[in-house]
C-alpha cells in the first residue's frame, strides 16, 4: 500500500532524468535569444558628459562616430520584475534606448523573488553569448561576488550597489548631490513670496527609517536647505524600521502634518510607498512638498514642486554606450551625480509653472556649485 | 400476527414502498421492508433507532437508492434518482436537522434554488411575497424577512416546511420533528400538521415517541431492524402493543449457560451524572455495581444516556459527578489508558467511529490500547513482527476469515471487525468487559459465537457490562438488568425473573415498572 | 481490498503529465511562441549538465524538508500551515549561532542546526497547545503566525542584528566554518541535502517502527479510536506539531548554513506552502517525499532556465509550472481526498 506512491514518483523521476540525459545529448544546448527588433541603423549619440570615477580620473566620453558600432548583445538580469514604475522600468528604459539609439542586441530576464534562484539564473545568463550583463540592487553584490569571478571574460555592470572584482563595472548614485537641489528648493521656497509658506524659517524631511542609504538623502537636503539660508531650521522624522517603514502612508502622513503644524513650509520625503503620505498632508494643510525617486509632481500640482529624481535609465545608458566605443573600464565604480544627469530634480512643466523664478535660479546655481566642486555635500555614509 | 391493510382498501395509497432493500457496508439497513401512504392521513413510522425507519424515508426522498425493491407514487412505478426526483412527484422531507442557510432570511431560504428573477437580478420582494403567501395559506407563522440564525427552532422547523409546501409538494416526511421542540411547539406543530391534512396533504411521521404517535396520527407502521412489522390504525392499538412490535418477539437465541457464580465487586458506580455533547444532562445519577462472575445488562431504548453512561465508565466522557470505582480504585478521573491498565476493556457500540480505524491496517488495529506493552513495543520501539504474529493469533483464534495483518480493516466484512474488536479486547484478560451493542449488524451464526464467548467469558471469572438495544439479547445473557430511561436506572431485574413485558414497559418509561433493587 | 496493478497506479499521473504539458502548449502557441523550447528547458534542462543537475539537488532540499514538515502533522490529522513561519524563524537562529558565536564548525553546526530546530519547534508549539487545549483552529492560527514571524525576523535584520552598513536587510554573514560543505565541484550542492535525506528515513522509522508514530499515524486516521484506546490525542497532536516545527526550523537553518550563508529576510519563495504540494503529491509518505521533492526542484530549476533561455515570459513560466504542479498533483489530492473520505464516511455510519 505505503510503497506505491513511492514506486509512481520514482517511475516519474527516471522517466524524466532518462529524457533528460537524452536531451543534453542533443547538440546547441543553449538556445540562444533572440534578439529584440534591433534597429542597427540608428547612429550612436553622445553621453550627455562623461561620468566621474571614483578613483579620480574622469572617463573618456563616447567619441561621436557616424558608423553603427559593432553590435553589442546586451542581457540585464532584473532580481524582482518589471513594472514597478520606478527603479526597474527606468532601468529597462536604458537598456531599450541601448537598443534603439546603439542597435545593442537586448535581453532582459526578470528572476522573480525567489532569492534562492537568482545566483543560478545569473550563472547561466553569464554562460549565455552576451557581451555586458547588468546587475542592479543592494540585494546582488554576494550573488555578484560569486559569479563574476568564474566568468572573468565577461563584463559585468552592477548599478545601485558596489563590488570589487575586476570585471565588473559598478554604478553608483550621489543621491545625496540630488537631495541637496531638493534642500535648496525647500530653503528657497520657505523664504519666498508663495500663498502658502509659514513664514518661519523652516523645512521637514519624512525618512524611512534612520540608515545610513537614508540618511545619505536627509543629509544632503539639510546642507542644501542651510546652504540657502544657514539659519533654517530642518524638521527629521522617520516612519519606522524594516520594510513596513516604506509601505506606511498614514504614519508619515501623521509626521508630515505634524512637521507642518511645527512651521515646515514644506516637506521632502524620502520614504518609499509611504511618501504619498507626505504628500497628502502637503495638501490638507496647504503646503508643499519634494517626492522622491520618481517624478511624483503630477500626484498634486502646485503642492508637489519637484522630486529629486534618480536616473537609472540615463547611467545604464552610458556604461553601455561606453562599452559600445570600447571606453568601459571595470574593477571601477563610475559615480553618477548631478553633473551627469545620475541625479537631480524633475524640473516639468509643473515645477515651471509652480516654482518662483528666484528658486529656479537658485537650484540651477547650486548645480553649477557642485558641478565645479565649490560645494562638497556631504554623506550619509560616512 | 402481523396487522396490515386492515382498514381503508377504498383509499387509494399515493405511495407504495414493497421489497426495499438497502445495505451499507457492514449493515443492512432495509431488508423487505415496505410501506403504504394514503392521501389524507398522518401515517406514523415507528422503530426503535437503527429500526431502518429513516433509512427508508431517505430512500423515498431518493437520498438513498435502494438495492431492490419497488416504489410506486401515484399508482406509477418510479425511480427515485434524487431529491429533486422526490420534490417532482411532490415528495418532500424535514430532516431531523435542518437544512437552512443562517445567514439568509427566511424568504430567502424558502426560494433557495427556485428563485424569482427580475432581469438578471434576485427578486427579493417577489420571494418575501411568495415566503408570506405560502405562510397564510398553510397557517404556518414566520417573518420572512427575519434571518435564519435569529429565529428559533420551532420557526426554524416551520421555514422547513414552507419551503416544501412552496415547492408544492403533496406527501410531506418529517424526521423526528419534535425531537427539537418543546411540549408547547411540538403541540403547535401537530395542529398545522392537521391544518395541512385537511388540505390533501399526506404526512409520513418518523419518531419513536409512542404518547406522541397515540394522540397525532391515523395509521401506525412498526419496523425492527430493518424489517416491516406492520401497520395498524392508530385507534385500534395501544401503546404497549406499539411497544411490543417495536421490541420485537423474536424467538429469543438460547444460550446455554449456568447460574452465575457472583463474586466481588469489580465495577461500582455510585450517582454518576454526566452530560451529552450539547451540554444537557444525559446521565442523571446512575448507580449499579457489577461483581465478577456475573453478567449485568442495561436495557433501555437507544438515547436515554446508555451511550453517555459507557462513554463516562470508559474514560471517553468527563463525570459531572458521581464516582466510580474499579476493583475498588476511583477511576472517574482517570485516562482511558489508565482504566485499561486497571484491568478494563471496552467493545464500543460504533466499531467504525471508536472500535477501528479503517483505513489502518488489521495489525494497527488489533493492537490498540496494548500497543505501548511488551510483547507490542519495548520501550519506544514496536516489535513489529511480533505484531504481525499477534494479529495472526487474534485472526485464528476467531477464525476471522480473509484477514492478512497488513490489509486495511476496512476490507472486512462488519461482523468481522466487529470479531477482531471482540479479540483484542478479550486479549489482555481484563476483569471487566464492557460491550456495547456487541452484535448490532452482525450474522446470526457470529451472534452466536459473540454469546459463548461472552457467557465462557463470565464463566472464567470476569466481570461484564453488557449495554445492549436487542431486548432478546440482554434477557438472553443478562445475570441481572437494569433498565435505563431518560439518563436513570428506574428498574433492576434479575435476569431469570425479568419478561419482555415487564422491560418492554420499563423501557418505554410506560406503566408502573417494578423496582426490583436499587 | 483490490490491489490495481502498478500499471494502473503509474498511468493517471503519467496522463496528468501528458496532459499538463498539451495544456501549457496550448498556452504558450498562443502567445506565439514554440512550446518545444520551452519544454525542453523547463524539463530536460535541470540534466544537461552536473551545475545544472547539482542546482536541482539545492532546491530539493528545502522542499524536501518542508514536505516532511507537512507530512508529520498532516499524518496526525494536523494541519500546520505555519512552516513557513516555523523555518524563517529557525533560519534566523541558525544565522544568529552563526554570526554571534566563533568556534570550529563541528561545533558550530550541530549548535545553529540543533538550535534552528528548537526555535522552529517552540514556535510549532504555540499553535499546537492553542489546538490541543482550546480546540482553535491550528489552520488559521499556523496561518496568522506566519505573517508574526516573517515580519519579527525582518525587524530583527533591520533593527537590532542587521549588519553593519548592509543596504539590505540581511544579518551579518555567518561564520565560514558554519558553512555547510560542498559535495560537487564548482555548485552549491551542499549535505544538507543527505541530512534531509537522512530525516525522511528517520521519519518514516518513527511513523513506523516506535509507538510515538503509531499513536501519530491512529490520531491521524481516527482520533475517536485513538482516544478510544488510551491515546491521549492532545498530546499526540502537540508531539507531531513539535515534530512538524523541528523539520521546519531545520530546513531554515540549512538553508541558512548551505546556501545563503546569513539570514536575509524574505529569503523563502514559500517554501512552506510548497511542502503542502510535495507531501501531496507523496501521498504523504515519507519515502516518497524525496521523489516528489526532485521533481518539484526540477521544475523550479527548468523554469528558472526557461526564464533565461527561452522568449516566454517569467509570468508564463510560473503559470506553466502551476499547471505541472497541478495536475501531477491533482491526482495525489484526489487519491488522498478519497481516503478521508472514506475514513469520514465510517464516521459518520
Amino acid at each position: 500500500m505505503k510503497s506505491k506512491p513511492m514506486i509512481v514518483l520514482v517511475i516519474l523521476c527516471l522517466l524524466l532524468a532518462a529524457c533528460g540525459s537524452g536531451g543534453a545529448a542533443t547538440p546547441g544546448g543553449a538556445t540562444t535569444a533572440a534578439p529584440i527588433a534591433a534597429s542597427p541603423t540608428v547612429e550612436a549619440t553622445m553621453a550627455a558628459s562623461a561620468p566621474v570615477i571614483t578613483d579620480g580620473t574622469v572617463g573618456a566620453g563616447a567619441s561621436p562616430t557616424g558608423e553603427a558600432v559593432e553590435k553589442l548583445r546586451i542581457a540585464m538580469f532584473v532580481n524582482g520584475a518589471l513594472g514597478d514604475k520606478s527603479f526597474w522600468d527606468s532601468a529597462n528604459a536604458g537598456v531599450r534606448r541601448a537598443n534603439t539609439e546603439l542597435g545593442a542586441e537586448v535581453r532582459v530576464v526578470e528572476g522573480g523573488f525567489d532569492v534562492s534562484s537568482w545566483e543560478p539564473a545569473l550563472r547561466r545568463l553569464a554562460q549565455a553569448d552576451y557581451d555586458i550583463i547588468l546587475v542592479g540592487t543592494f540585494q546582488m553584490p554576494d550573488i555578484v561576488n560569486s559569479v563574476a569571478p568564474d566568468f572573468p571574460d565577461k563584463k559585468f555592470i552592477l548599478f545601485d550597489a558596489t563590488v570589487d572584482q575586476s570585471n565588473v563595472a559598478n554604478i553608483s548614485y550621489a543621491q545625496n548631490e540630488g537631495s541637496f537641489l531638493a534642500g535648496v528648493l525647500a530653503g528657497c521656497v520657505a523664504n519666498s513670496d508663495l500663498p502658502n509658506v509659514s513664514g518661519d524659517k523652516t523645512v521637514g524631511v519624512v525618512g524611512g527609517e534612520d540608515v545610513a542609504v537614508i540618511n545619505d538623502f536627509v543629509v544632503g537636503y539639510e546642507q542644501g536647505a542651510q546652504y540657502v539660508d544657514p539659519e533654517m531650521q530642518v524638521l527629521k522624522a522617520y516612519v519606522g524600521t524594516g520594510a513596513p517603514a516604506y509601505n506606511d502612508p498614514a504614519k508619515a502622513k501623521e509626521l508630515a502634518t505634524a512637521q507642518f503644524s511645527d512651521g515646515a513650509s514644506i516637506v521632502f520625503q524620502v520614504a518609499g510607498g509611504s511618501g504619498l503620505g507626505v504628500i497628502d498632508a502637503a495638501k490638507e494643510q496647504n503646503r508643499y512638498a519634494i517626492g522622491v525617486d520618481s517624478n511624483q509632481n503630477g500626484e498634486a500640482p502646485g503642492v508637489v514642486l519637484s522630486s529629486m529624481l534618480k536616473r537609472v535609465d540615463n547611467s545604464v545608458f552610458d556604461l553601455i554606450q561606453m562599452e559600445a566605443t570600447g571606453s568601459l573600464r571595470t574593477g571601477k565604480t563610475y559615480l553618477y551625480g548631478i553633473q551627469n544627469d545620475g541625479v537631480g530634480l524633475a524640473e516639468d512643466k509643473y515645477y515651471d509653472q509652480h516654482v518662483p523664478q528666484e528658486c529656479k535660479d537658485q537650484v540651477d546655481r547650486a548645480k553649477q556649485d557642485i558641478a565645479s566642486k565649490k560645494v562638497r555635500v556631504k554623506s550619509g555614509f560616512k | 400476527m402481523r396487522m396490515e391493510e386492515q382498514h381503508g382498501a377504498d383509499v387509494a395509497p399515493v405511495v407504495v414502498m414493497r421489497g426495499i432493500t438497502k445495505e451499507f457496508p457492514g449493515v443492512i439497513a432495509n431488508q423487505d421492508a415496505r410501506f403504504d401512504l394514503r392521501e389524507g392521513e398522518v401515517h406514523a413510522l415507528v422503530g426503535e433507532n437503527g429500526a431502518g425507519k429513516s433509512t427508508l424515508m431517505k430512500i423515498l426522498f431518493g437520498l438513498y437508492t435502494p438495492d431492490a425493491g419497488s416504489i410506486t407514487v401515484g399508482g406509477s412505478i418510479v425511480r427515485i434518482e434524487s431529491p429533486q426526483t422526490a420534490i417532482d412527484l411532490g415528495i418532500g422531507m424535514v430532516h431531523q436537522h435542518f437544512m437552512l442557510i443562517p445567514s439568509l432570511t427566511v424568504a430567502e431560504n424558502i426560494s433557495l434554488g427556485m428563485e424569482q428573477k427580475r432581469g438578471p437580478f434576485y427578486d427579493l420582494d417577489a420571494a418575501i411575497e411568495h415566503a408570506r403567501q405560502l405562510s397564510t395559506t398553510y397557517g404556518l407563522r414566520v417573518d420572512p424577512s427575519a434571518r435564519i440564525r435569529d429565529i428559533s427552532v420551532g420557526e426554524r422547523q416551520r421555514v422547513e416546511i414552507l419551503k416544501a409546501l412552496g415547492r408544492g409538494v403533496r406527501v410531506l416526511i418529517l424526521d423526528e420533528p419534535t425531537a427539537v421542540l418543546t411540549p408547547q411547539e411540538a403541540d403547535e406543530l401537530f395542529h398545522v400538521l392537521w391544518g395541512l391534512v385537511r388540505q390533501g396533504m399526506s404526512i409520513v411521521l418518523i419518531t419513536h415517541k409512542l404518547r406522541e404517535v397515540m394522540n397525532n396520527s391515523d395509521r401506525v407502521t412498526v419496523m425492527r431492524a430493518g424489517q416491516y412489522v406492520g401497520t395498524v390504525d392508530t385507534a385500534a392499538t395501544s401503546t404497549e402493543e406499539l411497544a411490543r412490535m417495536m421490541v420485537g418477539r423474536d424467538i429469543l437465541l438460547r444460550v446455554e449457560k449456568g447460574a452465575a457464580q457472583p463474586g466481588a465487586v469489580v465495577l461500582q458506580a455510585v450517582s454518576v451524572t454526566t452530560d451529552d455533547d450539547q451540554g444537557l444532562p444525559a446521565v442523571r445519577g446512575v448507580s449499579f455495581e457489577v461483581r465478577a462472575g456475573e453478567i449485568y445488562g442495561i436495557a433501555g431504548v437507544e438515547g436515554n444516556g446508555q451511550s453517555e453512561l459507557l462513554e463516562a465508565l470508559t474514560g471517553l466522557r468527563k463525570t459531572s459527578g458521581g464516582s466510580i470505582l474499579l476493583n475498588g480504585v476511583h477511576i472517574e478521573r482517570a485516562s482511558a489508558r489508565r482504566r485499561r491498565e486497571l484491568g478494563m476493556a471496552h467493545i464500543p457500540e460504533d466499531r467504525l467511529v471508536y472500535g477501528s480505524s479503517e483505513s489502518s491496517s488489521i495489525a494497527d488495529n488489533a493492537v490498540i490500547g496494548y500497543h505501548y506493552h511488551p510483547p507490542l513495543a519495548r520501550r519506544f520501539w514496536l516489535a513489529t513482527s511480533r505484531r504481525a504474529r499477534w494479529a495472526l493469533d487474534l485472526i485464528r483464534r476467531f477464525d476471522i476469515r480473509g484477514a492478512r495483518p497488513e490489509a486495511p480493516i476496512g476490507s472486512l466484512s462488519g461482523g468481522n471487525i466487529q470479531k477482531l474488536i471482540l479479540a483484542r479486547e478479550m486479549s489482555r484478560e481484563p476483569t471487566l468487559l464492557v460491550a456495547a451493542q456487541p452484535t448490532r449488524g452482525v450474522d446470526i451464526g457470529a451472534i452466536e459465537f459473540f454469546h459463548r464467548k461472552l457467557i465462557e467469558y463470565r464463566d472464567a471469572g470476569a466481570a461484564i457490562l453488557l449495554v445492549s438495544a436487542e431486548l432478546s439479547e440482554v434477557l438472553a445473557l443478562a445475570d441481572r438488568i437494569g433498565v435505563m430511561f431518560d439518563g436513570r436506572i428506574v428498574a433492576e431485574f434479575a435476569g431469570e425473573e425479568a419478561t419482555e413485558q415487564e422491560l418492554g414497559l420499563a423501557m418505554l418509561g410506560v406503566g408502573d415498572a417494578r423496582r426490583a433493587s436499587a | 481490498m483490490r490491489q490495481r496493478g502498478l500499471v494502473a497506479e503509474v498511468i493517471p499521473p503519467v496522463l496528468s503529465l501528458v496532459a499538463a504539458l498539451a495544456l501549457s502548449g496550448l498556452i504558450i502557441a498562443a502567445l506565439g511562441s514554440s512550446p518545444l523550447p520551452v519544454y525542453k528547458a523547463l524539463l530536460l534542462s535541470p540534466f544537461e549538465s552536473l551545475a545544472t543537475f547539482s542546482e536541482v539537488l539545492v532546491r530539493m532540499v528545502p522542499l524536501l524538508l518542508s514536505g516532511l514538515a507537512v507530512a508529520v502533522a498532516f499524518r496526525c490529522g494536523v494541519f500546520n500551515l505555519g512552516v513557513e513561519g516555523q523555518l524563517y524563524l529557525g533560519a534566523f537562529a541558525a544565522a544568529w549561532v552563526g554570526f554571534a558565536l566563533v568556534g570550529p564548525g563541528i561545533v558550530l553546526i550541530p549548535a545553529a542546526l540543533l538550535f534552528g530546530a528548537l526555535v522552529g519547534a517552540v514556535y510549532a508549539f504555540l499553535p499546537g497547545v492553542l489546538r490541543a487545549y482550546s480546540g482553535a483552529s491550528e489552520i488559521v492560527t499556523t496561518i496568522m503566525l506566519n505573517y508574526v514571524a516573517i515580519n519579527l525576523t525582518t525587524y530583527l535584520v533591520t533593527g537590532p542584528f542587521r549588519a553593519p552598513n548592509a543596504a539590505t536587510a540581511d544579518s551579518e554573514p555567518i561564520a565560514a566554518t558554519a558553512h555547510l560543505a560542498r559535495f560537487l565541484p564548482e555548485s552549491r550542492a551542499h549535505v544538507g541535502l543527505f541530512i534531509a535525506l537522512s530525516l525522511a528515513v528517520g521519519l518514516y522509522i518513527l511513523l513506523y517502527q516506535t509507538t510515538i508514530g503509531y499513536e501519530l499515524r491512529m490520531t491521524g486516521a481516527n482520533p475517536r479510536f485513538a482516544e478510544y484506546g488510551g491515546i491521549s490525542v492532545r498530546r499526540t497532536v502537540l508531539i507531531a506539531m513539535l515534530l512538524s516545527g523541528v523539520l521546519a526550523g531545520l530546513l531554515g537553518a540549512i538553508e541558512v548554513l548551505g546556501v545563503q550563508y546569513r539570514f536575509r529576510s524574505g529569503f523563502s519563495p514559500g517554501y512552506g506552502f510548497d511542502g503542502i504540494t510535495v507531501a501531496l503529491l507523496a501521498r504523504v509518505e515519507p519515502l516518497a517525499i524525496p521523489f516528489a521533492a526532485f521533481l518539484f526542484a526540477v521544475l523550479r530549476a527548468g523554469a528558472s532556465i526557461a526564464a533565461v533561455d527561452t522568449e516566454v515570459s517569467r509570468e508564463v513560466v510560473d503559470v506553466l509550472q502551476a499547471i505541472i504542479i497541478l495536475f501531477v498533483t491533482a491526482e495525489g489530492l484526489w487519491s488522498f481526498v478519497r481516503r478521508r473520505h472514506v475514513v469520514a464516511a465510517g464516521q459518520r455510519g
